[in-house]
């Protein structure tokens, strides 16, 4: 899997163990219209993981900022990771206030389907 | 100098998607350097991208600007910070009637934080249906940016949103 570079924001495609699939998110994500790029790129992301039996975490701990668009591409890429059954894990820095109000809030997507995690990194 | 902390900055720029997030780092320092505060610097850094974003997206383009204006009044008991960001409209343009019903919207919560839930669920259920726009952007300022907001038009042609963040002096670093 490949790294997505894509103006401020860099996603590092790292195969941490034989299981599961990391996308380290750093910089920022501030593009315009940042579907136009996320999207695709993570209907790859899951393709990879279908087809391999990955689970898939997302790292934001290191991630300085993205805008609401983004928080639009990340609703999609839970909505459709659900539909294939692909295992996602977000982990975020809760002691940041930003991160902590902006994934708690997606908690609200846990459905106890096992398909969707959250995890505090500090 | 009568208060202990004061705040005026006045920006105008270009409607230019790349000036977003250096005005963006520019507007959380000045909340840092004069507030103390990170999570404020955060939160306020965050409310104007997302003031900006909307005033670009759908304001006038070049030559046009779009002006930006950051303040401060010192209240007894807490400091209101406000951010309003300024911009010109086609006159035939239904964003500010649009930009009012979506505050309406989010004022109809009994908290910004029941608002925001709601806005994600509207996004994950029609997620498959749509591409980039979600619409979060007004309701994060009010949930994430802890803002009360409000829109007029001061002068025809143009149109203005405020964003007003009420900070007990408890927050404030010395």
């Amino acid at each position: 899997m490949e790294d997505l570079i894509a103006g401020d924001l860099k996603i590092q495609a790292i195969e941490r163990s034989p299981t599961i699939l990391e996308l380290l998110w750093t910089g920022k994500s501030n593009a315009r219209n940042p579907t136009a790029v996320l999207q695709p790129y993570f209907s790859q992301v899951l393709a990879v993981a279908m087809e391999r039996k990955l689970a898939v975490e997302l790292h934001f701990e290191k991630l300085e900022h993205f805008n609401s668009s983004t928080i639009t591409a990340i609703i999609q890429l839970i909505q459709e990771a659900r539909t294939k059954a692909v295992k996602l894990t977000i982990t975020f820095d809760h002691a940041v206030k930003w991160q902590k109000l902006s994934f708690d809030a997606l908690r609200v997507f846990s459905k106890g389907d096992g398909l969707l995690e959250f995890r505090s990194a500090s | 100098m009568t208060e202990a902390q004061d705040l005026h900055v006045e920006l105008q720029i270009l409607p230019e998607w790349s000036r977003i997030d250096p005005v963006r780092q520019a507007v959380g320092l000045c909340v840092e350097a004069v507030f103390g505060n990170e999570d404020l610097r955060d939160a306020l850094g965050m409310v104007c991208a997302e003031l900006l974003e909307n005033a670009i997206k759908y304001g006038k383009p070049a030559p046009h600007k779009v002006r930006l204006v950051l303040s401060n009044s010192e209240q007894p008991q807490h400091h209101e910070v406000t951010l309003s960001v300024i911009n010109a409209v086609d006159e035939a343009s239904h964003h500010v009637e649009l930009l009012q019903q979506r505050i309406g919207w989010i004022q109809r919560f009994d908290s910004p934080a029941e608002a925001y839930m709601a806005a994600l669920t509207l996004v994950y259920e029609r997620a498959e249906a749509q591409g980039g726009e979600g619409g979060l952007g007004l309701v994060r300022i009010a949930y994430e940016g802890g803002c009360r907001l409000d829109c007029d038009c001061p002068e025809q042609g143009v149109m203005a949103v405020h964003a007003r963040y009420t900070l007990p002096r408890t927050e404030v670093s010395p």
